[in-house]
């Protein structure tokens, strides 16, 4: 089975605040390029750890950043990455509740794309049972946790980092992947007949 | 705290989590993704553009017509006056200074920073911003949500199609009179049409036509011919 190495998710420095009255500083056309190259690859991560499907990422991506293209000007130029992490959290939620409402009239028969890969049938099926597995443990936890768990055992970001982006305090980000952890092996023991914590 | 992948508990349970989060692995940068996402987004600002050109030729259009009938006024003045200013140039009307520019215009980039605008973009044009008091203090979401539409339809089809309460979905999506639009507004019609009939109010069928007329091809035009033919959907 092929690993994938855990990519550094460090997050770029926030622009400084303005001094005076915090105007929006994003505000020409360059500044929102550089936006968009220094979030891009969050904003993709950030959608994923929300639960979007792999096929939905560039929707999530592209409607993020166009609802930030609009908002420059209500942008107060504080932790950037949280903003837009707020955005692509409103934007994954009202693409989920679109496949849903699709999905429960029967008649969007094509919600997700395939995903070719390049290796044997017998670790292809593998890896499909492991994803379905997992994608399963982690849609019966709660969001926060989910989200928590996702973003620092999968996508590699820190504690500060998560805490920065949900805009809560470092223990609060704690406490969630402490109870997150705990909830996945108990789910996971549950799935594989095993007993937690042996 | 460590991460899962960086313990070495040896137990089948924590080997049997490390595998499974190996398996998901974390998302690849893709560059491939980035430029076609930045096309799309491009192409998605383009279409906005003419929205931008039409509030610009309309303020500019407000402050010709403002400039011209302060011109006019001073003309008017000057006939009404027995004695023209002795410094006033033969036929040209003495102007007062001319007006500020309206708020909706203000450069927002210029009003509170010592920089001037920067003369390597052009200033955006976006609405007066509010006090600084008010902006200092970010709001905990970002909304107005773009999902509000999204959020109503969502709603209807859990009354209707869980709930089992059209009532409760025509209202959730007539609310206000106005009409869902965006991603959804193809799937709220079709649930209209479907309460409607659930609901026996007559209503379905004016819908099913509706419907039919401006979705020719919809995903859903099944159901809008069962109730134009005024069977259950």
């Amino acid at each position: 089975m092929s690993s994938v190495p855990l990519v550094t998710a460090a997050l770029p420095p926030s622009p400084p605040p303005a001094a005076v009255g915090k105007p929006a500083i994003f505000l020409s056309a360059k500044d929102f390029d550089a936006l968009y190259s220094a979030y891009f690859h969050h904003v993709t991560r950030w959608a994923r750890s929300f639960g979007c499907p792999a096929a939905d990422i560039d929707d999530v991506a592209q409607e993020t950043f166009l609802v930030a293209r609009k908002r420059l000007a209500q942008f107060d130029g504080d932790n950037a990455a949280g903003w837009l992490y707020r955005i692509a959290q409103h934007v994954t939620r009202a693409q989920r509740r679109s496949a849903w409402v699709r999905r429960v009239l029967h008649l969007d028969p094509d919600l997700r794309a395939a995903d070719p890969e390049q290796i044997s049938p017998a670790e292809a099926l593998e890896q499909r049972e492991s994803r379905r597995q997992m994608q399963d443990i982690l849609s019966r936890m709660t969001e926060r946790r989910r989200t928590a768990f996702f973003l620092f055992e999968i996508e590699g970001y820190t504690g500060e980092e998560i805490a920065q982006l949900e805009r809560v305090p470092l223990n609060t980000v704690y406490s969630r992947l402490h109870h997150a952890r705990r909830e996945f092996m108990t789910l996971l023991a549950k799935a594989e007949g095993m007993e937690p914590g042996k | 705290m460590k991460r899962l992948l960086d313990t070495s508990d040896n137990d089948p349970l924590s080997a049997r989590a490390r595998v499974l989060i190996r398996t998901l692995g974390p998302t690849l940068e893709s560059e491939d993704r980035l430029r076609r996402v930045r096309r799309s987004l491009d192409a998605a600002g383009e279409r906005t553009a003419p929205r931008w050109a039409f509030r610009l030729t309309l303020a500019a259009a407000l402050l010709g017509a403002s400039a011209a009938a302060a011109a006019a006024a001073g003309v008017f003045s000057n006939l009404l006056t027995s004695e023209a200013p002795a410094a006033a140039p033969q036929g040209f009307p003495r102007s007062r200074p001319a007006p500020p520019p309206p708020a909706a215009l203000l450069d927002v980039s210029g009003e509170a920073s010592p920089q001037a605008p920067s003369l390597q973009a052009p200033p955006l044009l976006v609405p007066a911003a509010p006090p600084p008091a008010e902006r200092a203090v970010p709001s905990r979401q970002p909304s107005p949500t773009p999902s509000s539409d999204v959020a109503r339809v969502h709603e209807a089809a859990k009354a209707l199609r869980r709930d089992g309460d059209p009532a409760r979905a025509l209202q959730l999506l007539e609310r206000s009179g106005a009409p869902v639009s965006g991603p959804l507004a193809e799937e709220a019609l079709a649930l209209r049409i479907e309460a409607s009939a659930a609901q026996g109010n007559g209503r379905a069928s004016k819908l099913a036509s509706a419907y039919l007329a401006r979705y020719p091809n919809g995903r859903y035009r099944e159901l809008a011919k069962k109730a134009l033919a005024g069977r259950e959907p």
